[in-house]
């Protein structure tokens, strides 16, 4: 298979705020405001924004789970809205996801075997029932669960079990992408690291490529090939994960970097050198998004939306007063 | 060295749990000197929450505290409720994760931030007013003056938190208890924060525990720093000394298990086996056997005692290093 594996073209979702008035449609803000990616395979990119930055929504847009208002969002080339509802449910076993809390996103009345098993019988209804159980044994052999885990429900297992068994319902289609929104962002650091761990090998083993959605820089920065930074809907710099953390042109990236320092670092020295921004405003039609924060905001910046360009070393940077 | 602002000795919680009563908080020492930042770094379950509720006297009513937790010289544990009630929000003020549910959402918060100097009749209605105004200024809410009629709901979760914190400081306590202050908050809001916070304490001269699960954040703050686990205190030291050169393998562990800096991209994270227990289940001896490579039978059965001298302490029958 060449050519990349997922695309978005120019992505856009609104959403309306308030309610409008009688003859008056509500306003309308966009969540994701003009988005571009390619995913090549085996390539895993890592998306990083705080709240309301519009990365859940691309995720789900991703997924082909919320129509985009433009744009398209191509899976191996398939424009996914484009396709019959039919033809849509049988491609969705190529793509998969894993959500945050796996309180939630997992049927507390249903065994795990049930839970595991359900995209299986979508995508190959025909599977007999012995087969099912074995391939939803091998799957949980995969990810670490017990045999005896089949017949249990979800609430007699640990935040990390729960995530486990989220992974292996996620890939008992053996999808080529997963979309992992915020995966560990609910459980304690010293099981985080297994779930981690978990993907990682996961990816490896099993040749997957990951949208791997996340507050979280550290996290990101570990699992992810490529990166992109999102604020309030768009993109403000993306690229290769090593040069983009190391050295973050965009103020916003600066100050997301700075702003998680390591507990190894001397808290003093940290201070003095970070880059830090006021706090969130209004944010402003027709103006970066940033400007109502950032330091370096000039009057064009107030007056105009930067374009991402591209830089020398494999990154796109969206400001008009970059950092050197 | 002068006695202590704060001295905790043989802290225990006890909460009621269907197999019967458990202990949240077990048998927890030490101590905080006038101005000094303490950290206090755990996972859930770890005893950090308890432990911060029962520094400013609102545990649930079924729990059962034994021990001291004396402050200017007085044992809370034994002080008569009406008495705790007049040190809390004067001498002893906290800050809790959760701006929005702490605040009261129908009031103004310029009349929020005045009433702890109402209720402790520091201040006169006009005055206390002025003091808020004041106040907002100093934790860096803009246009001050313009807010102090404003209503929570009209803020951000950044600013919300700066009102906590300027109502804990209305009648300069001497300890501040900080509870997970930036935990609900975006990282680039959550970095001003933990700078006003840490200006704040020098400033005021005002002691600070702060608790986190977040090594980080524990990191850019406090000095010093208290490990807990299973509701026992696992080790104490100086911040960056510990986190670089723990004697603890829980404190080991956890450092290991955070993605940051100091780890290889892509590397294999070194996690920690198994999953954090339920107080009700733990061992009677070592509350991280079980999920320790270096536990034994003796880990099992008997508490390790928490030793060390000034520098650093820690609780382990098999230490990574010499305290």
């Amino acid at each position: 298979m060449t050519g990349p594996l997922l695309v978005a073209e120019a992505l856009v979702r609104r959403y309306p705020v308030g309610r409008g008035g009688l003859f008056t449609p509500a306003a309308r803000v966009a969540a994701v405001d003009g988005v571009d990616f390619t995913v090549e395979p085996g390539v895993s990119l890592g998306i990083v924004g705080e709240s309301g930055s519009g990365k859940s929504t691309l995720a789900r847009l991703a997924m082909a789970l919320e129509r985009p208002d433009a744009g398209r969002i191509l899976f191996r080339g398939e424009d996914l809205n484009a396709l019959s509802a039919s033809d849509l449910r049988r491609r969705r076993r190529h793509f998969q996801m894993v959500f945050q809390d796996p309180y939630g996103s997992l049927d507390p009345r249903l065994t795990v075997e049930r839970i595991v098993a359900e995209p299986l019988t979508v995508a190959e209804p025909g599977f007999d029932r012995r087969a099912r159980r074995e391939r939803v044994l091998a799957i949980l052999e995969a990810v670490g669960l017990p045999t005896a885990a089949l017949h249990r429900y979800p609430h007699e297992f640990s935040g990390g079990q729960r995530q486990r068994v989220a992974i292996a319902r996620a890939l008992i289609t053996e999808p080529a992408l997963v979309v992992a929104d915020e995966p560990v962002s609910a459980l304690d650091v010293s099981v985080q690291a297994q779930v981690l761990n978990l993907l990682m090998d996961l990816k490896e083993r099993r040749g997957l490529t990951y949208l791997f959605i996340s507050h979280d820089l550290a996290v990101v920065e570990h699992v992810a090939d490529r990166v992109m930074v999102m604020l309030r809907g768009r993109v403000v710099e993306s690229g290769p994960a090593a040069v983009l953390f190391a050295r973050p042109v965009h103020p916003y990236t600066r100050a997301l970097v700075d702003a998680l320092p390591d507990f190894d670092a001397d808290p003093a020295d940290h201070a003095a050198g970070a880059f830090r921004l006021g706090e969130p405003g209004a944010a402003e039609a027709g103006a970066c998004p940033l400007a109502d924060r950032c330091p370096r905001a000039k009057a064009r910046c107030r007056a105009e939306m930067p374009m991402l360009r591209a830089l020398a070393d494999d990154r796109h940077v969206a400001c008009f007063e970059p950092l050197g | 060295m002068s006695a202590p602002l704060l001295d905790v000795r043989n802290l225990s919680v006890t909460l009621p749990f269907p197999s019967g009563p458990a202990r949240v908080v077990r048998d927890l020492s030490f101590s905080l000197q006038a101005g000094e930042r303490l950290g206090i770094v755990g996972e859930s379950g770890s005893g950090k929450s308890m432990t911060a509720l029962a520094l400013i006297g609102l545990l649930p009513a079924i729990a059962r505290t034994h021990g001291e937790i004396r402050f200017e010289g007085r044992d809370l544990v034994a002080l008569p409720e009406p008495e705790r009630a007049g040190l809390r929000g004067a001498r002893i003020a906290m800050v809790f994760q959760e701006p929005m549910t702490s605040l009261n959402p129908v009031h103004r918060i310029g009349d929020q931030v005045a009433e702890p100097l109402l209720i402790h009749g520091r201040a006169d209605r006009a005055t206390a007013r002025a003091e808020a105004l004041r106040l907002l200024d100093r934790v860096g809410i803009p246009r001050a003056r313009e807010r102090l009629d404003a209503y929570p709901h009209e803020l951000s979760g950044g600013q919300r938190q700066r009102v906590m914190i300027a109502m804990a400081l209305a009648c300069r306590p001497a300890l501040l208890v900080a509870d997970e202050p930036t935990s609900a908050l975006d990282v680039t809001v959550q970095a001003g924060l933990i700078a006003l916070l840490k200006e704040l304490s020098v400033e005021l001269g005002m002691a600070l525990v702060i608790i986190s699960h977040d090594l980080a954040v524990i990191g850019a703050i406090a000095e010093r720093s208290l490990v807990m686990y299973g509701g026992a205190a696992m080790e104490e030291g100086a911040s960056r000394a510990m986190f670089r050169a723990a004697i603890h393998p829980y404190t080991r562990g956890l450092v290991g298990a955070s993605p940051g800096r100091h780890a290889v991209r892509g590397a294999r994270l070194a996690a920690i086996p198994g999953t954090v227990p339920s107080p009700d289940r733990l061992p009677p001896g070592c509350p991280f056997h079980g999920r320790c490579a270096r536990g034994t039978d003796l880990c099992r059965d008997m508490p390790p005692p928490f030793v060390g001298g000034p520098a650093s302490r820690a609780a382990c029958h098999h230490p990574e290093r010499a305290p």
